[in-house]
């Protein structure tokens, strides 16, 4: 670890330099004082030590104290808060658990953090409708752990869904293993109670019957919290399916892995998850606490869940079988019972955790190509990797095309971490030459800020910079992510500010 | 006259043919000046560009099959067809992806896929014909929405054209996606008022393997027991269908229904079919239906066809689309049933239960200021009853009188200043007709 910057600088950074000077967006003691009016003196936080929890979000190459730190209990203090911030101009943002892997939680241009933990309670679940109405901080699993008993699921499910919240889901419109038969956060919210930059609180979407209108709710899921922040949401609960079958198979090499993938598909069965672990995960998560018994001597191994009624998955299984057999793999395993099948996700869910005891660091990526061309790029990837002496490990939503190479590495390192950047970019590039995109569920936030050129004309992003302003025309409510600044002239306060921010830092195409 | 001499000036007629507008192209009473059909984005781009600065309307139609739907316009200068922006431009079956121009239509897009066992499922009303930008557009659906969803599931992104004339693009081919915002989720039900759809790319769906339907009779009480038993159930069905004795006869025949006639099908392996059918039916007879039956493929085919077409074939004066919280689809049907057979000789209801939307038609003209008065109230006094319930009323099609009267989309939502915003920054100058859908 580098020697911290001068205690004139307001923040610590790895050595990856976030080079803004010259800008103070301490608040004023007014500001404080309103904000302690709104929720009480406990509930503001202003201390050092206090704000270096939310300094960061999963993305470490990226941080940034914040001024302060908001801990509402109701939407009404959430309006109350942005109320003041609005009128003091003051830069704020959301933040559910700090999960995040682009940056989209940081407090780049300083401001307030308005931390939802607090309001995670599950409202109702009206078990006919099949609706749940929870507040935003609640954990991801929580829900699906409560509506268990009476048989429903929610169904998108991130890796970090232990710790996420669900308004941080709709916010960077989350993905996870089960999104290919079922879609992602977007396909699961029927409406939500936002309190827009203005402190105006409003409700979007259908809450259970059509709504009129245009679909706001389209366009706010995913928003990665520029457009409101997120109070209340409606969420659709899928009956359990009657039977789950998780089977297990390993591959000699990644081609053959990627290949059974798309005989699945082009044999018409939607698995209800179909994921792709190379040999270095594997090997890494046999090596850790999340060990499941994955073959290690596998090139590749391929989890594939399929669920419904017993006897269609038991001919889908037995179909899937053949098919995997015949594209070479070896080491099939069933799940034996619910045990079993929770032991390999927790595996695969792992495998992000188990990343991080090889080396000091990680950088999870993320992009999508179409699954067509998974074994093109995958040896393609392994090759990037080995070019800059780096060690890539895919592990991967291969029925989606959804990537996640992984590279381990030690920011200490300058100049490792220089070649993880220049690897980081090159896959990227390569994924959108293949047609693909820049995230799969990640989002773009700070990250992949400057990747966004590589598929958006400056009019699309003006587009989408236009659609920003009509949420947040003040620009306060999470200013510096997801669109390149030059497109973003209405944020003038922190145009200068934001310019200089990813500029030395991790993913800059050349 | 003058609107069609200047476009025909400004582009060659392989570009752009322009032709006078005639009676067949009124709409809503409102007798546009002229058709265009672009050949390219590029084009669309400059008409709309054209548009803009001479202050000029364009609706844009694909091939007009919904265009009853929407308040009337005060004026259309431009009517833009999308016929000739119809290219397919990629599918990829291994990918369940496949991307068109917004003009290509749903039946063109199945003869593709269908080789390949997959589709794209929306079945709106006049399905074949229907183009991908109208479908979407107007958020078309079909009784496959009780398991398959509706457009915005199925977009993953589009190019259009804004206001201004600038080509924007949102989205991407791939199935997964969360590169900036989604602009195509909002194009999604626009009725075409933030922009020229142009290009649309889709995911898709494998095709059912088989289905299996059931066919059921029942009365309100049954009707909304068996409906609750279905929500409690662990069954899947594929579409499920509410039909009052009305819309059956159009639908069925040759069946002679009491109460309500409820159609339920099944998509998945043909013995997993059969056993939840088996069950649907034990849950029927529970119920108190009077009679269950399997329909054998031919004629389930043939009943699914007709009540995707049925509001056409009834010639209907009048349809409106009630949407509740699918709990309260039972009661919801009974109690527009009653209120309909109250002022209306015959009418017929269409419903899909298990999302909560309720199509009405009535045949009746409305021929006299009186009769528009009449329902102007029937309509207030249903959407009075209906925002008891949380749900809404929208008035899908009607003679130009009666939607003059009332706002066919019912009144302002508490977003609406919002949606105004956004209408204004896609479309500053008012040149997609925006009448027709906020008012």
């Amino acid at each position: 670890m580098p020697a911290l910057l001068s205690g004139a600088a307001p923040f610590t950074v790895h050595s990856f330099r976030i080079t803004i000077t010259g800008v103070t967006t301490h608040l004023s003691r007014k500001v404080i004082e309103e904000l302690t009016a709104v929720v009480g003196e406990r509930d503001v936080l202003v201390e050092d030590d206090e704000l270096m929890v939310y300094e960061c979000d999963g993305m470490v190459t990226y941080r940034h104290l914040p001024d302060a730190v908001v801990v509402p209990d109701s939407a009404e203090e959430v309006a109350g808060i942005v109320r003041v911030l609005g009128r003091e101009g003051v830069p704020f943002l959301a933040r559910g658990a700090g999960t995040g892997l682009s940056g989209g939680a940081v407090a780049c241009a300083g401001g307030v953090v308005i931390e939802m933990a607090r309001m995670n309670r599950v409202l109702d679940v009206d078990a006919e409708n099949r609706i749940a109405v929870v507040e935003s901080g609640l954990v991801n699993l929580k829900l699906t752990n409560e509506v268990a008993p009476i048989s429903l699921v929610y169904a998108p499910d991130p890796s970090s869904q232990m710790a996420c919240t669900i308004g941080g889901n709709v916010a960077e419109n989350s993905g996870g293993p089960h999104c290919l038969k079922y879609g992602v956060t977007m396909n699961h919210v029927l409406g939500v109670e936002a309190v827009l930059p203005d402190g105006e609180l409003v409700r979007m979407g259908g809450c259970g019957a059509d709504a009129v209108g245009y679909d706001l709710l389209g366009a706010f899921v995913g928003s990665e919290g520029t457009f409101g922040i997120v109070t209340k949401v409606w969420l659709r609960l899928l009956k359990a399916p009657d039977t789950i079958r998780t089977m297990l198979a390993g591959f000699t090499s990644i081609g053959d892995a990627s290949r059974a993938v798309s005989s699945i598909i082009a044999a018409g069965i939607l698995p209800a998850a179909l994921e792709m672990m190379d040999q270095r995960t594997v090997q890494a998560v046999e090596a850790s606490v999340f060990a499941a018994g994955f073959p290690q001597d596998a090139a590749a191994i391929l989890i594939i869940e399929l669920d419904g009624f017993a006897v269609a998955v038991e001919e889908h299984a037995t179909r899937v079988i053949d098919l995997v057999k015949s594209c070479g793999a070896r080491n099939l395993r069933l799940a034996k019972d619910a045990a079993d099948r929770v032991r390999i996700w927790m595996g695969r869910k792992g495998a992000f955790g188990a990343m991080g005891r090889i080396s000091p660091d990680l950088m999870v990526q993320d992009a999508v190509i179409p699954r067509t061309m998974l074994p093109d790029l995958l040896p393609k990837i392994v090759e990037i990797g080995e070019k800059y002496n780096l060690r890539v490990a895919n592990v991967f939503h291969a029925g989606d095309g959804n990537l996640h190479p992984n590279i381990s590495y030690d920011l200490r390192d300058a100049d490792e971490t220089q070649r993880v950047k220049k690897a980081c970019s090159e896959i990227m590039k390569l994924c959108v030459d293949a047609g693909g995109s820049i995230s799969g569920e990640h989002g773009i936030g700070m990250d992949k800020m400057n990747y966004m050129s590589w598929i958006f004309s400056e009019t699309d992003l003006a587009a989408m910079n236009d659609l920003r302003r009509c949420f947040n025309p003040s620009g306060l409510l999470n200013p510096g992510k997801v669109l390149p600044n030059r497109t973003c002239g209405y944020e003038k306060g922190f145009a200068k500010l934001l310019d200089t921010v990813p500029a030395e830092t991790a993913s800059v195409p050349r | 006259m003058k609107t069609g001499g200047l476009l025909r000036r400004s582009f060659s007629p392989e570009e752009c043919a322009v032709t006078e507008a005639t009676g067949a192209d009124v709409i809503d009473g409102v007798l546009p000046s002229c058709v265009v059909a672009p050949s390219t984005e590029v084009v669309v781009a400059e008409v709309i560009r054209l548009a803009a600065r001479e202050k000029l309307a364009v609706l844009t139609v694909g091939n007009r099959q919904h265009l009853h739907i929407g308040n009337p316009a005060t004026h259309i200068d431009v009517l833009l067809s999308t016929a000739r922006l119809n290219h397919m431009v990629h599918y990829e079956a291994a990918d369940l992806t496949a991307s068109a121009g917004t003009g290509a239509t749903l039946g063109q897009l199945a003869a593709l896929t269908i080789p390949h066992r997959q589709f794209l499922p929306l079945d709106p009303p006049g399905q074949e014909a229907a183009t991908l930008g109208g479908t979407i557009s107007a958020n078309l659906f079909g009784s496959l929405r009780t398991s398959y969803g509706t457009a915005r599931d199925y977009v993953v992104g589009a190019r259009f054209v804004r206001g201004d004339g600038t080509a924007v693009k949102s989205g991407g081919r791939v199935v997964k996606n969360v590169a900036g915002f989604d602009l195509h989720k909002l194009l999604v039900g626009a009725h075409g008022t933030l922009g020229v759809v142009t290009e649309i790319s889709l995911k898709l769906r494998p095709m059912p393997e088989s289905e299996l339907t059931v066919l059921t009779c029942v009365d309100q009480d049954g009707l909304r027991r068996m409906l609750r038993e279905l929500n409690y159930s662990p069954l899947l069905p594929m579409r499920v269908a509410a039909l009052n004795r009305e819309a059956a006869r159009a639908v069925l025949p040759e069946f002679a229904s009491r109460g309500y006639a409820l159609l339920a099908s099944f998509g998945d392996t043909a013995a997993s079919n059969r056993l939840q059918s088996k069950k649907l039916r034990a849950l029927c007879e529970a119920s108190g239906a009077s009679v269950t039956d399997l329909l054998p493929d031919e004629i389930a085919t043939t009943a699914w066809n007709r009540l995707r077409e049925i509001d056409p074939s009834l010639d209907a004066g009048l349809t409106l689309r009630v949407n509740v919280l699918p709990s309260k689809s039972a009661e919801t049907i009974g109690l527009l049933n009653d209120r309909l057979a109250s002022v209306a000789s015959h009418h017929s209801l269409v419903a899909m239960p298990l999302v909560g939307v309720i199509w009405l038609s009535v045949r009746q003209a409305m021929q006299s200021e009186s009769d528009v008065a009449r329902w102007s109230r029937i309509i207030a006094s249903l959407r009075e009853a209906m925002r008891a319930q949380s749900g809404s009323v929208i008035l899908e099609r009607a003679p130009v009188a009666l939607k003059r009267a009332v706002n066919v989309w019912g009144e302002a939502v508490d977003t609406a200043f919002l949606m105004k915003r956004i209408r204004m920054a896609f479309d500053p100058s008012g040149v997609f007709v925006p009448e027709r859908f906020l008012k």
